[in-house]
């Protein structure tokens, strides 16, 4: 986690990989015709040291399981997972678990990513004794009150108990639980999604913070685009287990090359009132993994869609540098709002597209 | 510790505790419960033919019933008072002063006798006083039904939860074994199984009890355990790298045991029942060991004597009923939707 670790490869990358859940239900095992969901598909990323990358896209669109694949708590179904230059996709047992300690995940909701039965203590001493078994109680006792008051938690907390805490709160206990082990990757599931709005942007806050303090490679996997522009240098777009944008952040929302991450900011950044791609709301339900559209998976919603798109699945290519967009199409910014504008005239009545 | 002051919480025990003690009806019942237990526990003290000290000829006996002193063989607590108008020195007798298979009184067979001042709940056709019996009896019940409840708490919770933490080929065997044994009328299997091996002993009953009856306990607790094992702070102790049986045992398990525990409640009840039908139809623990449903085989033997019917039928029932009330308050006590 400090400059001298790092190397040529990427920390954490993975390749090529998908992740299929059964989708029968019922113990038989011969029973009943198999059908898969493909939570992710042949989905790439690299998360460089102690680098902030997002990860963004519609509920149900795989990137929760894209993160859980990256550290390991799920097995990919095919494609390789690299952490440090090292393949661990079928690392098992101990080995696993001793690589698990370099990665962490903070969850969306503390309330459950806590052990009710466990006192604040118990959490934090449990997480640390994993990394270090024997560490005398004053030593530990040092790095508990260090852990506390990285997250800003008063020492009283010690001795309670999660349900005693506010949502802000319980997402700082988390977070120090995540710290303890001292991990140089952390993907963070919707760290702020179940907090109140005050909450959000303390925790927010907290978590730029602490990334730049302490140079740790993080994943935030969200649909608040507000975090990301906080947090993130780096942002992939993901639509029904695909990868189908990744950017720098400040390019990617001034120059959106796909039109589903266009879709995606037009729904979220509504602040300027002069923003041409205001209210540009994306038509239909995202169609179901269980039956993923041929070719472009996001032709049937695609204002854009032509014939290959039905047919053949683009390629991830690098339309500027760093940009990789997953479109057949490139798309002049100027001549394409224009175009856009011209059957409804008033700028702001193109709601409904 | 390094916590400044603290003000100290009410843990979810107390919490359990305090939600318990509302109930009136589970207070009486754990009451009732709490006495059989002690008398069960206690029943060479409350009902014995020795007495409980004893001085005589300037020796004392402690608890001889217990301690089995060669002296007082052939004594019992009337012969022994006989014995101390003679020789002077002193004893305490137990509140029921006969043995659990003592049949002679001074000499004399009082068999078939109603209940009286000398034997409050009367005595059966061998002349044995029938108080003594039910409190005797309580032990082979209390022995059967907690040592087969904890038998098969042990067999199920292991098999229960770890067919549920490891999933696959683990949980696919499980529950072959558990339907399969399901698939069989317990009750019958446990009367073939005593029919085959011959009435041992107790031991023997709680053996096989334990062993057919675990289905039930592995059943909750497979199910409780799927569900805790779904928590985030499963994934978040898997993330950390905690081995799996430091997971399976410090954060699955206590989220997962509350309703296994009041399940394993109502099947102590169950173990009772089938040990006095057991011993009813004479498949039970072997007669010297006093149980109520051998009392009941003795009453329906001689038909008339309602103190043979009703006294142990009283026990029995109202023990069922006890733990069945325990273990409803103890579901209301820990249903979280309260």
């Amino acid at each position: 986690m400090t400059e001298a670790a790092k190397s040529t490869s990427p920390l954490c990358e993975a390749r090529e990989v998908s992740k299929l859940f059964s989708a029968r239900a019922g113990l038989r095992a011969g029973g009943g015709r198999a059908r898969y969901v493909r939570a992710v598909d042949r989905a790439s990323i690299v998360i460089g040291h102690g680098e902030a990358v997002g990860l963004v896209g519609e509920s149900g669109c795989g990137k929760s399981t894209l993160g859980r694949l990256l550290i390991r708590l799920e097995a990919p179904t095919a494609g390789n997972i690299l952490f440090d230059g090292k393949d661990i996709t079928h690392l098992k047992g101990g080995a696993l678990r001793l690589k698990r300690r370099e990665m962490q995940m903070i969850f969306q909701d503390p309330a459950s990513s806590l052990n009710p039965r466990f006192s604040v203590y118990s959490t934090l001493s449990e997480a640390i004794r994993v990394h270090s078994k024997r560490l005398s109680a004053r030593l530990l006792n040092a790095h508990i009150a260090a852990l506390l008051n990285m997250v800003g938690l008063p020492l009283s907390a010690l001795d309670r108990h999660p349900r005693e805490f506010s949502g802000g709160e319980r997402q700082r206990i988390a977070i120090a639980r995540a710290l303890a082990v001292e991990p140089r990757f952390i993907v963070a599931d919707e760290p702020v999604t179940s907090l109140d709005l005050t909450s959000q942007a303390q925790i927010t806050s907290l978590l730029t913070n602490l990334q730049r303090e302490l140079n740790v490679a993080i994943l935030v996997i969200t649909h608040n685009m507000e975090l990301v522009h906080h947090i993130c240098k780096r942002v992939a777009v993901m639509y029904l287990g695909r990868i189908v944008e990744t950017a720098p952040t400040e390019i990617l929302f001034k120059k959106p090359a796909h039109p589903y991450t266009r879709a995606l900011l037009a729904s979220t950044l509504s602040q300027d009132p002069d923003d041409r791609l205001k209210a540009r709301v994306l038509p239909g339900e995202p169609p179901s993994p269980l039956d993923p559209p041929k070719g472009c998976h996001f032709h049937p919603r695609c204002p854009h869609a032509q014939m290959q798109c039905k047919l053949i699945v683009p390629q991830a290519r690098e339309c500027s540098s760093n940009h990789f967009t997953m479109c057949h199409f490139d798309f002049d910014e100027e001549r394409e709002s224009t175009a856009r504008a011209a059957p409804t005239a008033p700028k702001d009545g193109d709601s409904q597209m | 510790m390094i916590a400044g002051p603290v003000k100290k919480r009410v843990g979810w025990f107390i919490r359990y505790i305090r939600r318990y003690t509302r109930r009136p009806m589970a207070m009486i019942a754990l009451i009732f419960m709490a006495i059989v237990v002690l008398c069960a526990l206690l029943a060479d003290v409350l009902a014995s033919d020795k007495p409980v000290l004893l001085h005589l000829d300037g020796k004392l006996y402690i608890l001889p019933a217990i301690f089995d002193d060669k002296d007082l063989v052939d004594h019992d607590n009337q012969t022994i008072v006989a014995a101390i108008s003679e020789r002077g020195g002193w004893a305490v007798l137990p509140p029921v002063p006969y043995g659990p298979n003592q049949t002679k009184v001074d000499g004399r067979v009082d068999w078939l006798q109603a209940p009286h001042g000398d034997h409050l709940l009367g005595t059966d056709d061998s002349g044995r006083d029938v108080l003594a019996r039910i409190i005797h009896g309580a032990r082979s019940s209390q022995l059967v039904g907690i040592g087969s409840i904890a038998l098969s708490m042990l067999l199920g919770v292991l098999i229960g939860a770890f067919a549920a933490y490891f999933g696959g080929l683990p949980d696919r065997t499980a529950l072959i074994l558990i339907e399969t044994l399901t698939a069989f009328p317990t009750f019958f299997l446990i009367l073939a199984i005593q029919g085959l091996l011959g009435t041992g002993s107790l031991l023997q009953l709680v053996i096989i009890i334990g062993a057919t009856r675990w289905t039930d306990v592995a059943r909750v607790t497979r199910a409780e355990v799927l569900r805790v094992v779904n928590e985030d702070y499963v994934d978040a102790a898997r993330a950390l790298g905690l081995g799996h049986l430091r997971i399976l045992f410090l954060h699955v398990l206590p989220g997962a045991i509350g309703p296994v525990v009041v399940s394993a409640t109502f099947g102590v009840a169950g173990a009772i029942l089938i040990e006095s039908t057991l011993s009813f139809l004479g498949y039970g623990a072997p007669p010297p060991t006093a149980s109520w449903g051998q009392l009941l085989t003795d009453a329906f033997n001689n038909e008339g004597c309602y103190w043979l019917t009703i006294f142990p039928g009283l026990a029995l029932s109202l023990t069922v009923l006890s733990i069945n009330l325990v273990g409803e308050g103890l579901r209301e006590a820990v249903d979280p939707a309260d």
